[in-house]
């Protein structure tokens, strides 16, 4: 089987610095602190075998995709109605504009204290800041759908429902989904530092653990957990967008490097 | 009785604190099978004008009639082509020649064949299954007339359909439409910018002034036969060189404003 040049390209970097990390780990050149892969990978397994993996991987996506659903649906909903109706966008634009840049893991005293140290504020604190990205890109997709395309279906005798799932969300999708993928990386990031802040359970607790206890390969193997949980969730949220985008996405630098 | 009454539609709207007046006090009447191209210089309302007709527009002041009845909200009795396809990108060809169909509440095996029976006429058979951003500009717009043809207005209403395509394809897409419109006798307002296209294809030639756009000319095109051979006749130079010494008075008063 040959090896096309662009997946040699994709993992010729990361598999040296791999390498030479654990080269390097194992000649003990490196700081403690620093764990090479194969510890990682031990610890890794270790936290797999004992359970504590598999729970705290638990905890951590129900709240992660709980916060990121809610979020997601009231940023979307709120967008998609600051997009038609020019009241709404009056009022939540600025509202939005002045919230966006702020790290929402500040309110993060707030949402514990509403809503307890459980899974609540976690996921109260994930679907706050899911809100903003989707509520900017869905207000966006909708200012920006190309008008002559209502029109055309207006013309072909579309009642207004028609006219808002069938035409208005399918031609805001490309950056509904824009949108979506923000937030979704988002999620993460808040979440992480809300059970590093304040959490009994979860990924970020494990993280939290190690460090304490010096315990730098079980540190970064809960890391590492967290990195792939991201990852996996941004390709299965990207093999959607594919499946839905389909014809929409053609022609685009998207398509030449498929 | 005609099949369209416009009386004394007028446009005006407000851009940078001055009012501009688009179209003044214009009056026509089309009758049914007419096929009445529109030519004027840039910016004469003559696209306004169809918008207008097709409702996506509000007027100012007037009326426009038809059949006898206000205009109402755009609907399936006026189908509009656009310059640019208006295609929808997340269906194939065979799924926008369905959309109109769908909506008229034909069951869906009919409405398949009926829609590859539309793209067949226009050539696209074969490509059924592609996506508008899979097809060429002119197969786009064969596609959006498939798409027009399924919906079967009473009425055309075509703002440039061709204007963006090369010119071998236009004058082949020209003489489908006017196949198809022999055929099945529809009304259509033809808006463009090219006079040989206006004449080749119009049985009434409408000149629009500049700003603000009223009728200059309305001129009747009597010739029954529209093969190649028409565009070299004595009728389609006298009439295309009458057009141009109308027409451009008002192109240079058109970049004069522009000027402004």
């Amino acid at each position: 089987m040959r090896v096309r040049p662009a997946v040699i390209q994709h993992w010729l970097v990361p598999l040296a610095v791999v390498a030479c990390w654990e080269v390097f780990g194992r000649l003990a050149e490196l700081p403690p602190y620093l764990s090479y892969p194969s510890q990682i990978l031990a610890a890794l397994w270790s936290l797999a075998a004992d359970g504590e993996l598999p729970g705290a991987v638990a905890v951590s996506l129900y709240r992660v995709l709980a916060g990121f659903a809610l979020g997601t649906a009231a940023g979307m909903g709120v967008g998609i109605a600051a997009g038609l109706v020019k009241g709404v966008r009056n009022f939540f634009g600025p509202l939005v504009s002045f919230l966006f840049a702020v790290p929402k893991i500040a309110f993060l005293p707030v949402f514990l204290i509403l809503l307890g140290i459980g899974d609540p504020s976690k996921i109260g604190i994930v679907a706050f800041s899911c809100f903003f990205p989707v509520f900017v890109a869905s207000r966006q997709a909708v200012l920006s759908v190309n008008k002559r395309l209502l029109w055309a279906a207006a013309n072909m005798g579309a009642p207004r429902p028609t006219l808002f799932f069938r035409v208005l969300i399918p031609a805001a999708a490309p950056q509904l989904f824009a949108g979506f993928r923000i937030s979704l990386a988002h999620a993460f990031i808040v979440l992480f530092a809300a059970e590093l802040i304040g959490s009994h359970s979860g990924l970020g607790v494990l993280i939290a653990d190690g460090e304490d206890a010096a315990r730098f390969d079980l540190m970064f193997a809960a890391i590492l957990a967290f990195a792939i949980l991201g990852f996996v969730s941004d390709r299965i949220l990207m093999a959607i967008r594919k499946r839905m985008l389909k014809g929409t996405a053609l022609g685009t630098e998207e398509t030449i490097a498929a | 009785m005609p099949l369209l009454e416009v009386r004394r539609l007028d446009k005006s709207f407000a851009a940078d604190n001055k009012q501009i007046t688009v179209l003044d006090s214009l009056s026509l009447s089309v009758e049914e099978h007419d096929f009445v191209s529109i030519v004027g210089p840039t910016g004469c309302g003559k696209s306004t004008f169809l918008h207008i007709v097709g409702g996506f527009e509000a007027k100012t002041g007037g009326e426009v009639l038809l059949n006898d009845r206000p205009l109402g909200s755009p609907g399936p009795d006026r189908g509009m082509m656009f310059q640019d396809h208006t295609l929808f990108p997340w269906l194939t060809a065979l799924g926008n020649v369905c959309w109109p169909l769908e909506m008229k509440g034909i069951a869906k095996a009919k409405r398949m064949t009926m829609a590859r029976e539309y793209l067949d006429l226009v050539h696209l058979a074969r490509y059924a299954d592609l996506y508008p951003e899979q097809l060429s500009g002119g197969m786009k717009q064969r596609a959006a007339l498939a798409r027009l043809l399924a919906l079967d207005p009473q009425m055309f209403l075509m703002d440039e359909p061709f204007g963006a395509l090369d010119s071998q394809t236009r004058e082949l897409l020209q003489e489908e439409l006017q196949a198809i419109w022999r055929s099945r006798r529809k009304t259509v307002l033809f808006v463009t910018h090219d006079i040989d296209e206006a004449i080749y294809l119009g049985t009434r030639l409408i000149v629009f002034t500049a700003r603000p756009g009223r009728i200059k000319a309305d001129i009747r095109i009597e010739a029954d036969e529209r093969t190649a051979s028409f565009r070299k006749s004595p009728e389609f130079f006298e009439t295309r060189s009458r057009v141009w010494d109308l027409l451009r008075d008002e192109v240079l008063k058109a970049r004069a404003l522009e000027e402004q």
